[in-house]
C-alpha cells in the first residue's frame, strides 16, 4: 500500500475516534467529558449516567457507525456492479424495496414482529434483505438492457415512488394494530435502535463485511468490463449473486432497523476515491467503509446540534451532504448516454 | 496455436438460434499477426467472444494447440487467451497500474495480491507499449490512443500466448491506428505469441498481418494478404464503386469518372504532383479541349479562348478550371 493510504487511513482513523466521543458526549443530558470518562472507567457509580452511556448513547453511535459504513460500502459494490457512478441503494429504489418488504411483514404478518423479542427483530431483517434483494435483481437484470446511466438512475426513482404508493395502500387496507407496527418502524432513526437490536446488527453486519471481503477480487476484476472479467477466470455469475447478496444483507439490515437513510450510498464511494485517489477495491473497501462511518456520525451529531431535546431527521442531514456531491459527480464527469458501450 | 472446423457462430434471440456465420474453418499458428477483416455485421465480434470462450460455439470445434477449448477450465483458458473488448468504458478514479495489474489476476490470491515479480511485469508490460509514464495516471486522463495501449498492456500481463483484440484501432487518428498494429505485429515477434484483432483497416490489415481471415456472407476464407488480393477476393464488395483495392498495395484507391478536359502541355504532364490531383478530381488529359493548362516559373497558367490566369497552388488551380466549367462548358 502506498505512503498516501496509510497515512490517510490513519487520519481517518483518529478523525472517526474523536467523532464517536463527541456523538458520546452529545444528547439530552448533560455529560461532561470528566463524567463520561468516568462512568466508562466505572470510577463514579452514577447509575443514570451509566445507563443513558450504555442503552442510548452507545447503541445509537454503535448504529450509526455500522449504518454509514454498510451503505457506503453497498453503494461502492453497486456502482462497480452496474458500472454506474451514480448508482445507491438509496437512489436505485433498493432502500424502498426494504420498506416494501418490512411494511408487507409488519402489515401482513404483525404477529411475526413481536417489538424487542430476538426472533421478531431477525424477521424484520430477513423481510428488509428479501425485499432489497428483489429490488436489486431487478435492477441487475434491466441494467443487462438499458445501459444509460441516467435510465437507470429515472427506474430506480419511479420503482420506490411505485413501492411508496403500494405501502400506502397498504396502510389503508390493514388494521389499526399492525398498523401501528408499521408506523413505530417508519419512525426508526440511528437513536431508535435497542440494544436488543444491536445484537442482531453487530453479527449480520460481520457476515456482510465477510462476503465483501471475498467479493474484493472480483470487484476490482469488473472495473475492466464483465467480458474482460469473464476471461480474467472470474466467475461472473457467481460474483454477482455475492454481490447481490452482500449488498441485500447490508442494506436491508440497515434499512430494516433505522428506515432509509438516504445519499450516503451514493456519495461517500466518491469521496473516497477522490481523497484515496484509486480504483482499487482492496483500498476502498474499507477507505469506504471507514469515511461513511464518519459521515454518518457527523451527520448524527449535526442532527442534534439544536440542541433542547430537538433531534434534526438524519435523512434530511445526509441529504444535504450527498446531494452536493452527487452533483459534483454529474457536473465533472460527462457521463453521456451509452458512455459504458 | 488456435484453429477451427466447420465452426457454427452466433446467438440466441428470445432462444431462438441465429447463425451468423456456419461451417467455417481457419487456423492460425504461433508468432502470427492475423487481421479479421469483413464489413459490418459479418460476425466479427462474435467470432472474437466464441474463440475467447465468452459465448458457445452453434456447431464445430475450436482447438487449442490439440486441446479442445470446451476442455479448457476458466483457470486455464484465463492463462491460455487475453481478450480485449471493443469497450471502451473507463472506470472513475482507476490509475493505468491498477488497469494492467488486473492483468495478473490468473495468477493470484483470493483478494487478488500481487507478488514482487508480479508489479515487475506490469511495468515491464507498461514499457513495452511505451506507456509507462502513465503509471500514475487515472483513466479518465489519458487520450484514446494511450487507453488502447494500456489495455493491450493489461494483454500482455496475463501473460497468454494467445491474445485476441476486438477493433483495437476503432475510434484512433491515424498515427495512433498504426502504431498499435505496429505494436501488435512486433509483439507477435517478439514474443512470439498469436495475435488476432479485428479491424476495418483493410489497408492496415493487408500490409501489416501475416494472415487474413475475411468474413463474407457467413462464410469464412483465410490466407496471406497476397493470396487474397491475387485471388481478387475482395472484388467483389468494390464492384460499380467508384474506388478499389490496389493490389499492388492493398491500399484503397479512389477511381473519378472523366469531369473535366483538360490541354495540358509538356510542363504541366511531367509534374506528378499535378497527375495525382488529376486522377482525385477526374481531370482528363485531352489535347483537343478548350480549356489548357502548363506549369511555368512556379506559377499554374489556366487558358480559355482569351482568358488567361494565373494561380500559385494546385487547389486555385482546380477550383479556377471547375469554374470555368461551370460557368462556360456545361
Amino acid at each position: 500500500m502506498k505512503h498516501r493510504s496509510v497515512i490517510l487511513f490513519l487520519l481517518l482513523v483518529i478523525v472517526l475516534v474523536i467523532l464517536v466521543c463527541a456523538d458520546l458526549l452529545t444528547g439530552t443530558t448533560r455529560m461532561s467529558l470528566h463524567d463520561f470518562v468516568h462512568a466508562l472507567t466505572g470510577n463514579n457509580h452514577d447509575p443514570v449516567l451509566l445507563n443513558i452511556l450504555t442503552e442510548f448513547r452507545i447503541p445509537r453511535v454503535v448504529t450509526a457507525l455500522v449504518a454509514g459504513a454498510s451503505l457506503s460500502v453497498s453503494g461502492l459494490m453497486m456502482q462497480t456492479l452496474f458500472r454506474n457512478p451514480l448508482a445507491g441503494p438509496y437512489v436505485l429504489g433498493i432502500s424502498s424495496g426494504s420498506a416494501l418488504g418490512v411494511a408487507l411483514l409488519t402489515m401482513g404478518f404483525p404477529g411475526y414482529v413481536l417489538s424487542g423479542s430476538i426472533p421478531g427483530q431477525l424477521n424484520l431483517f430477513l423481510a428488509a434483505f428479501f425485499g432489497a434483494t428483489a429490488v436489486l435483481g431487478i435492477m441487475l437484470l434491466l441494467s443487462l438492457r438499458l445501459r444509460d446511466v441516467f435510465t437507470m438512475l429515472i427506474i430506480g426513482m419511479l420503482l420506490g415512488s411505485a413501492f411508496s404508493a403500494i405501502i400506502g395502500i397498504m396502510q389503508y387496507l390493514s388494521n389499526e394494530s399492525a398498523l401501528k407496527v408499521f408506523v413505530i418502524w417508519t419512525m426508526g432513526s440511528l437513536g431508535g435502535v435497542t440494544s436488543e437490536q444491536i445484537k442482531i446488527l453487530l453479527p449480520v453486519f460481520i457476515l456482510g463485511v465477510i462476503l465483501v471481503i471475498g467479493a474484493i477480487k472480483p470487484l476490482n476484476a469488473l472495473l475492466l468490463g464483465e467480458q474482460e472479467a469473464k476471461t480474467l477466470g472470474i466467475n461472473i455469475i457467481g460474483s454477482r449473486v455475492l454481490l447481490l447478496v452482500a449488498t441485500g444483507i447490508l442494506t436491508g439490515l440497515i434499512t430494516g432497523y433505522c428506515g432509509p437513510i438516504g445519499f450516503i450510498g451514493v456519495a461517500v464511494p466518491h469521496i473516497a476515491r477522490w481523497f484515496f485517489r484509486t480504483g482499487n477495491h482492496r483500498v476502498l473497501v474499507p477507505a469506504v467503509m471507514l469515511t461513511g462511518a464518519s459521515v454518518l456520525v457527523c451527520s448524527d451529531l449535526i442532527s442534534q446540534l439544536p440542541g433542547k431535546g430537538i433531534i434534526l431527521p438524519v435523512n434530511a442531514v445526509t441529504a444535504l451532504i450527498g446531494i452536493p456531491v452527487i452533483v459534483w459527480v454529474i457536473v465533472r464527469r460527462p457521463i453521456y448516454p451509452g458512455n459504458d458501450n | 496455436m488456435i484453429s477451427f472446423q466447420k465452426l457454427s457462430t452466433g446467438y440466441f434471440k428470445r432462444s431462438q438460434p441465429l447463425v451468423v456465420s456456419s461451417g467455417i474453418t481457419a487456423s492460425a499458428e504461433r508468432g502470427e499477426l492475423v487481421a479479421l477483416i469483413g464489413l459490418n455485421g459479418t460476425g466479427k465480434s462474435t467470432l472474437l467472444r466464441t474463440l475467447a470462450a465468452l459465448q458457445p460455439a452453434m456447431g464445430g470445434e475450436i482447438w487449442l494447440d490439440d486441446k479442445k477449448l470446451r476442455g479448457y477450465t476458466s483457470e486455464v483458458l484465463s492463462r491460455t487467451i487475453a481478450f480485449v473488448s471493443s469497450s471502451r468504458a473507463r472506470s472513475p478514479a482507476v490509475k493505468v497500474s491498477e488497469m494492467v495489474e488486473l492483468g495478473r489476476y490468473p495468477y493470484t490470491n483470493w483478494l487478488g495480491s500481487l507478488t514482487p515479480n508480479d508489479k515487475i511485469l506490469v511495468m515491464e508490460a507498461l514499457d513495452r507499449v511505451h506507456a509507462l509514464h502513465l503509471a500514475d495516471h487515472p483513466l479518465d486522463q489519458i487520450s484514446d490512443g494511450e487507453f488502447q495501449r494500456v489495455h493491450i498492456a493489461r494483454a500482455l500481463c496475463q501473460d497468454t500466448p494467445v491474445i485476441l483484440l476486438d477493433e483495437p484501432t476503432a475510434f484512433l487518428d491515424v498515427i495512433n491506428r498504426y502504431e498499435i498494429i505496429v505494436l501488435l505485429r512486433d509483439l507477435c515477434r517478439l514474443k512470439n505469441k498469436t495475435i488476432l484483432f479485428s479491424t476495418h483497416d483493410w489497408s492496415a490489415a493487408l500490409q501489416l498481418a501475416d494472415r487474413i481471415w475475411y468474413l463474407h456472407a457467413g462464410t469464412l476464407r483465410e490466407g496471406a494478404p497476397e493470396d487474397i488480393l491475387m485471388t481478387g477476393q475482395l472484388d467483389a464488395h468494390f464492384e460499380g464503386k467508384d474506388f478499389y483495392v490496389n493490389p499492388e498495395t492493398g491500399q484503397i484507391r479512389f477511381a473519378q469518372h472523366d469531369a473535366y478536359h483538360v490541354a495540358l502541355d509538356q510542363t504541366a504532364l511531367s509534374n506528378s504532383w499535378f497527375i495525382k490531383a488529376m486522377k482525385r478530381a477526374g481531370i482528363t488529359h485531352n489535347p483537343d479541349a478548350k480549356l489548357s493548362v502548363s506549369f511555368i516559373g512556379n506559377q499554374w497558367n489556366l487558358s480559355f479562348g482569351e482568358t488567361h490566369s494565373r494561380y500559385q497552388s494546385i487547389l486555385e488551380l482546380i477550383s479556377g478550371i471547375r469554374k470555368i466549367h461551370a460557368q462556360f462548358l456545361p
